[in-house]
Formats: structure tokens, sequence, C-alpha cells
């Protein structure tokens, strides 16, 4: 009878302990999902999908940005980690789940999110060998050995510049570097402080089109030197533009 | 007379009966020794008995790596130890693993080759030739992101486990294989000391595939000319410094586009690209799917993984198929802008814009040259036992 007791009470107690693990609020920090969703014009962005752009066919075949910084209200109070967010589908299931990432935020009151776009020169002066194992940044696949920074902005696809229907034009946006990198304050005016939620789910959206906006594929198909920064800023600042915050859903 | 004739016959029948008599028991002797051999054969080795007398205290072993090399993430099970190195040492360069006994590991990778096998692709025991080249092992335990040219398998465990069975490889089983080795004193000893088995019949596929990989994990090469660069106790010569300004575009450089596939310190990359090495109309035209074939994806479809390019200079030829024999050729084919297909990585078409010169390709060769580390391949401890 004791040890059927004991084993009651032993139960009874991991049973106590994992519901309170399962709460986001834990050392007064609170787990926020970041879900963004690329469109193209308004449509489900799909990759190797035909659109239009200024009148004539593209395709794109991969885009991804790398936001790092989140601050809540002011900006002593940040996640510092970096989060890849890395549009792949290519099918419109997919494609409207876009990709959310996680952070952590310590306060459950929080009416502004600042982002930062693009890794800033702290982050930008370690090296992929020295980031943290699971950050973004560890991959030297998204690190400019000769710039000394990370590479976080990649539009590329195919372009059908002659206007004769066939995609014969590759082009390549990769953009990286201290000064490129900028941060952005959303207001969610519509939050609702709950010390208890369990989840807080930020919506954004991002329309590629936007973030093209103005690019002149007559002049330029491909950013990866010193002298695109120009180029860079502009598509950075497009960036920061065409990401809409939408809604929030508190649980 | 008749007498005499009756006791001869009877002589003779009584000689025949010894005689029939002789061969049953030859036939008997015969017989119980086919058992005893058989026996003998199929019983599991002698060493069981004593190997929980023989020390189990495997030694920890720390890997020296630069400053600037990523750590190594290892299996949780499989940690690694100067008993389970040695063990996949020995097993590596062992023609057991092979059905007929003529190959091993070290066939396609050979330590004087950097770990490759100089082949355009490899010939297996049956003489036929596989698809692909045999990649090398330099620094092959930092990769996480899929070995193989096509990214098949994540680990070095499960990759060792592929080749043995591998009709055109090994070409053997994982079963014939442990039998072999249960019947050798010298590796259930190592067995015992590396992995603390008591009994031999603990030997299976998945610890001869931990102690390759633990081996395997050991291959590490940073004692090249760009090593030294990088620890200040070496100077590029001008044309490797135009070189590596080629490659990685570095300030007003023609860019070669190079460090899109290829970046350091390994040289190498955790994704999957068409470099334009193959024409195809649609996604579906592609002579090798590449990564497609293991993802199903037709966007993957003529992908493959960008080997390290350290020691490339001698692990031609080159190129998942081993089509181009030289650097030049390589370099030639980058310089075109390669072929058009839907799925070409954009930068490749841009590098024939911008017109090499013979100078310069030869200066990026150079560069390559200093990824060259003849210290790794004169190791002792990389070579068979």
């Amino acid at each position: 009878m004791k040890y059927f007791l004991s084993v009651i009470l032993v139960t009874a107690f991991c049973s106590c302990t994992k519901q309170a693990d399962s709460s986001a609020t834990i050392n007064g920090s609170q787990t926020l999902n970041v879900q963004i969703v690329p469109s193209y014009n308004n449509a489900p962005l799909l990759m190797y999908k035909n659109y239009t752009y200024n009148g004539k066919t593209i395709q794109f075949t991969k885009f991804s940005f790398i936001c790092s910084r989140f601050c809540e209200n002011v900006k002593s109070d940040c996640d510092n980690r970096q989060l890849k967010f890395d549009f792949s589908a290519t099918d419109s299931i997919n494609a409207l789940k876009g990709v959310t990432n996680s952070i952590s935020i310590s306060n459950t009151n929080v009416q502004n999110l600042v982002i930062g776009f693009g890794v800033d020169a702290n982050a930008n002066s370690v090296i992929p060998a020295k980031q943290l194992q699971n950050s973004p940044l560890a991959n030297g696949l998204n690190y400019w050995d000769a710039w000394d920074s990370f590479i976080f902005l990649r539009i590329q696809g195919m372009f059908d510049k002659d206007g004769d229907g066939i995609l014969e034009t590759p082009f390549g946006f990769d953009t990286g570097g201290n000064e490129i990198y900028s941060e952005k304050t959303f207001t969610l005016n519509n939050y609702i402080p709950n010390p208890n939620a369990t989840s807080v789910n930020l919506f954004f959206n991002i329309d590629l089109a936007s973030v093209l906006n103005t690019t002149d594929f007559n002049v330029i198909t491909q950013t990866s030197k010193a002298v695109d920064i120009p180029v860079m800023n502009v598509l950075m600042a497009n960036l920061k533009n065409a990401l809409i915050y939408k809604a929030i859903t508190i649980k | 007379m008749e007498e005499s004739k009756r006791q001869l016959a009877i002589s003779k029948e009584q000689k025949a009966n010894g005689r029939m008599q002789k061969a049953k028991w030859l036939i008997a002797f015969s017989i119980f020794q086919f058992f005893c051999f058989s026996f003998l054969e199929c019983k599991t080795p002698t060493p069981s008995a004593g190997l929980s007398d023989i020390a189990y205290s495997p030694t920890p072993l720390q890997l020296k790596l630069p400053s600037y090399f990523p750590p190594m993430q290892m299996p949780a099970d499989n940690p690694l130890t100067v008993e389970g190195v040695a063990l996949g040492r020995k097993i590596f360069f062992d023609n057991l693993l092979s059905s007929d006994l003529s190959q091993s590991c070290a066939t396609c990778h050979r330590p004087e080759n950097y770990f490759t096998d100089g082949n355009a692709t490899s010939k297996g025991v049956t003489g036929m030739a596989g698809k692909r080249s045999s990649m090398s092992l330099v620094n092959i335990g930092f990769t996480n992101a899929g070995l193989f040219w096509d990214g098949r398998v994540k680990t070095l465990e499960e990759q060792a486990l592929l080749p043995v069975q591998d009709s055109i490889e090994l070409h053997n089983s994982w079963d014939a294989v442990a039998m072999r080795i249960k019947n050798n004193s010298d590796y259930t000893t190592m067995f015992r000391r590396a992995f603390g088995i008591t009994s031999v019949d603990s030997i299976n596929k998945y610890l001869v595939v931990k102690a390759i990989a633990q081996f395997e994990r050991t291959l590490i090469s940073a004692d090249a000319k760009i090593d030294k660069i990088a620890r200040k106790e070496a100077f590029f010569t001008d044309d490797e410094q135009s070189g590596y300004n080629l490659f990685f575009n570095v300030l007003d450089a023609p860019d070669a586009q190079c460090a899109h596939c290829h970046v350091s310190p390994f040289y190498n990359a955790s994704d999957f690209f068409n470099n334009g090495i193959d024409e195809a109309k649609t996604l579906y035209d592609f002579k090798d799917a590449g990564r497609g074939f293991i993802t199903l994806k037709p966007t993957d479809n003529g992908k493959f993984k960008p080997p390290t390019l350290r020691n490339i200079a001698q692990t031609a030829p080159y190129m998942h198929d081993g089509r181009f024999k030289t650097l030049s050729e390589v370099l030639d084919h980058y310089a075109s802008g390669g072929h058009p297909s839907p799925n070409v990585d954009p930068f490749i078409p841009s590098i024939g814009t911008i017109h090499l010169s013979i100078k310069q390709k030869n200066q990026i060769i150079l560069f390559l040259n200093t990824l060259t580390d003849s210290i790794f391949v004169a190791n002792p401890a990389f070579k068979k036992p």
C-alpha cells in the first residue's frame, strides 16, 4: 500500500512539474512567434513560378533574409539572436504558411517591437566558426569572407529581359555589410497584455514585388560587389517598407 | 581339396569383411571429422571468454583545431577515443570489408591522394565503375549538411554503412564482415578496448561504422599555406593575393564568383548547387539528378554539393563525374559561364561576362595551390597501420 501511494505521489509530482514547464512565462520571459508570409503582388509567392515584373516574365529561385536584435519597447531590452526567414515553397499550401521563427521577450506587455534588418556590426565582426551553432550565422555560406559581413538578403531567379517569353537572364541580389543594417519599429496597437499567455503570434506579410520595387534589370542583375552598395541600400530600405505587420493572436 | 577351397573362401570373406569394417570406420571418422570442422567453423570465436579480463578504460581524444575552425559536432553516442580511432583506422584499411577480400575504404580513399583515388569514377570488386567520383575525406568531420555528392546521409556513421553493401563497391554483407571480425582475436580485443564489449556477439555493423567514423573525424587538414597565412606565419605572393582577390571578390577585383559555393575555412558549402555543368531545357532533363534524386524535388535536380577545395590541386579529376582532368579545365568551364538550365546558380553565367584572362585564371590556380597541405598527406597517423 505504501509503495502504491508513493507511486501515486511521484506521478502527481511529475505531472505538476510538466504543467509548469508548458507555460511560456518562464522567469518573466515569453515566447513570441514571428510568422512572415511572402507574396508577389498579393498572390502567394512560389519559387519557380512565373510572375510579371515590369511587363516581363520573372521567376524566383531564392528569397531569404536575416533579421536580428528583436527588441521590445526599449532598445536596451533585446533578443540578440539572428533569425533566417527562407522562403522556398513551391506549392500554395506551404507558401501560405510562410516561415515562423520564435524569439524570447522578457516583458508580457509589448506594444512596440523593434526589428533589426540584417546583421549589425557587432555580429558581423564574429566569424561563423565563433557564432552559436544554432544561429544562421554559424553557416559559412551566409558569410562574405572578404567583406567581414554576413549576407542577409538574397533574391535570386531568372528574368525574361528581352521579352521573348524565355527566362534567359539570371539575377542574384546578395546583400550585406555593416552600413546596410538598419532597424524598424512596429507598433502593435492591438496588443492586449496577458501575463498568462502561453504563446503570442505576430503575423507579417512581405511582398517581393515591393522589395524589388524600381530595380531596373536592364541596368543591374546582381549585387555582390562594393560598388553595388547603393543598390543594396535601396533593396534593404524596400525590404523594411515591404514587411507589413498584420495581426496578433494571444493564447 | 574341397575343404581347402572352402577355407580359402572363408578367409577371403573374412578379409573382405575386414576391409568393409575398415571402410565403415573410415567413413564414420570422416563424418566425425567433418562435423568437428563444421562446428569449429560455425562456433563463435574463442576470445569471448576472456574479453571481460581485458581492461576497458577508453582515453578521450581531443582534436586540435585552429581557432578559425568551427567546433566539430560529434554524436553523443560516439565520442572520440584513442582506442576507437585506432580500431577505425585498422578497419578502414582492411580488405575484409569486401566480398572477395580485395578492397577496403582506402581503395577509393587513399591517404596518398588526400583520401580520394585519382580516378574519374571508382571500380568496385566486380570491376564495375560507379557513376560518381570518390570524394575527399579531408575535414569530413565538419560536414553536417549531408554526405556524398547528393547529401544522401547526414552522419559519417550512416555513410560508412553504405559502400559495404553496394553491389558496385565492396559488394559484401554486413553479416559476413561481422563474422570475419568476430573470428579475429586482434579485432575482438580492440572492440573490447574501444567499446567495452563483453561478448563478440556484440560486434555488429553499427559498432564497426562507429569506429570508422571516429577515424574519419581525425582527418583534419589545417597546415596548408592558407593556414600559415591565417596564423600570420606566411604571406601570399603577389599572384596568390590576386588569385585570392578574384576568388573572394575583394575590392575592385573582377568577381570570379567562386566564394558563393566555396566558403572558408573548408572551401565547400552546406548547400547544393547547379554549377552549370550540364545543359537542361527543363528541370527533368538532367543526366544525373543529383540532389533531386534524394529530395525528389524537381527544383533540386542537377544540384550537387560543392566539394572542399582544400588540397584541390592534388585531387584531380574534378566534378561529380570526374570529367575535368585539370584545374585549368575547371576554370575554363566557369569562365565560359557554364551551360543554361532552369535552376543554374545565377552567379555562374555572370562569370562568362567578366572574361577572365589566362593570367587571372593562373592566379586563381596559384591561390588554390595555397590550400595544399603536404603535412597532412605525410601524417603517419592517417596511413595503413
